[in-house]
């Protein structure tokens, strides 16, 4: 999925950079900076290019505004370009965090490579996938299927968690994980999402499966399925459920419904798929 | 003879800008963008015009295609864009061996830039 980038400016300024980066990246745009990441919606930005000046206003005050809002808009790395860069400017953009001045004009292939190398150097450690399993890590898939639900995706969303009844064994073993893993991975395709939610959890994002039943009986085909592989009576799997437009457009409200999900799913007995409420 | 690749969509503009140009030169004419590079690698073409309009959204792949073909990443392009987009334009990429101009120029302007590019290279 391509990666988000937002230009904040006026539409002139956004016209060029959105026709440059066209087939590497999806652009966005916002001409009023305070508004700036209301109109990229839930959707997630990983990187701002501004010019130095937005309206009337610094960029560098926009961007300290910014970094002051809760969530993840402190962490977004920004790229101020103005036509002269001077030791003041490089001292300004010094004093917020992840932010980078670069000249105007800009050469366009060298350009793209220090914008790949930003984003590359500021994915962070939840983009590389889970060392045992090979998977992505859950705030990747948050963002994933984020991105989804922001284009009007519809799906459900299963939390699907390993539990061991030995308090005394060290755990879920890696080979019940893997196995866990394999039997979901059979039986999805590219358009799913799946990622390792927690030590001994998966979270899988389903487009387009929005019936109650189709829900529940692929949970049950999965969980079956666990049950036939793992063959120890210590291991047992819960799952949360949750379905667009029924408990939610968001990620985290659908997150949420699933989360409760669990816990019903938990309290009902072994190796039990459940939604908090249909 | 110098031969001069002409990108332009609009068959009208190209009949336009030929016009600019005396029999010591060459015209070919191509309103694809998209195979220009090719074109212009297979004809030998010793400077490209690429008349954009308004419309650069093409303008960047057209850019990273030439720039990755050994033969065409130093030929000389000029591109020509609408008036009002000359000046963002210019403000904002520095592209290598490209000069920007307004699609209005005059014709004797042009002639005379393409004239002493090609004799400079």
């Amino acid at each position: 999925m391509k990666k988000n980038l937002l230009i904040v400016g006026e539409k002139s300024f956004y016209s060029v950079f959105a026709a440059m980066f066209e087939n590497v990246y999806t652009t966005h745009w916002d001409a009023a900076s305070p508004d700036a990441l209301k109109t990229a919606g839930a959707r997630p930005i990983h990187l701002i290019i501004c010019p130095v000046k937005i309206k009337n206003e610094s960029s560098f005050d926009f961007l300290a505004r910014l970094r002051g809002l809760p969530g993840r808009a402190r962490n977004i790395p920004a790229v101020v370009l103005s036509s002269t860069v001077s030791s003041d400017l490089i001292r300004r953009s010094h004093s917020i965090s992840a932010c980078e001045v670069m000249k105007l004009p800009v050469e366009p292939l060298s350009f793209e490579k220090q914008i790949a190398t930003i984003l590359a150097n500021n994915a962070g450690a939840y983009e590389k996938p889970d060392a045992l399993t090979g998977l992505h890590k859950k705030r990747y898939a948050e963002e994933q299927i984020a991105e989804m639900l922001a284009d009007g995706k519809k799906g459900s969303l299963f939390l699907i968690d390993l539990d061991h009844y030995s308090f005394a064994s060290s755990g879920i073993s890696d080979k019940a994980l893997l196995t866990v893993r394999d039997i979901i991975q059979a039986k999805i395709d590219d358009s799913y999402v799946l990622a390792v939610a927690s030590a001994g959890g998966f979270v899988l994002f389903a487009p387009n499966m929005k019936q109650q039943q189709d829900i529940e009986d692929y949970a049950s085909v999965i969980i079956a399925e666990i049950k036939s592989k793992i063959k120890s009576e210590e291991i047992f799997v819960s799952m949360g459920l949750a379905v667009t437009e029924r408990h939610g457009n968001n990620y985290a409200q659908l997150f949420q419904y699933c989360d409760r999900g669990l816990e019903r799913a938990r309290g009902l007995g072994k190796n039990v798929a459940c939604f908090y409420q249909w | 003879m110098k031969t001069v690749l002409l990108i332009c969509d609009k068959l009208q503009e190209i009949n336009r800008i030929r016009r600019y140009f005396d029999a010591s030169y060459v015209i070919k004419a191509t309103n694809s963008p998209g195979n220009a590079v090719d074109v212009a690698a297979n004809s030998t073409a010793d400077l490209v015009l690429y008349h954009i309009g308004a419309d650069y959204s093409k303008l960047f792949d057209f850019y990273r295609n030439m720039q990755g073909n050994e033969i065409t990443k130093n030929l000389s392009v000029i591109i020509m864009a609408d008036i009002n987009i000359v000046k963002t334009l210019s403000e904002m990429v520095a592209m290598q061996n490209t000069t920007i101009v307004a699609s209005s120029i005059a014709k004797e302007t042009l002639s005379g830039m393409v004239d002493k590019m090609l004799r400079v290279s």
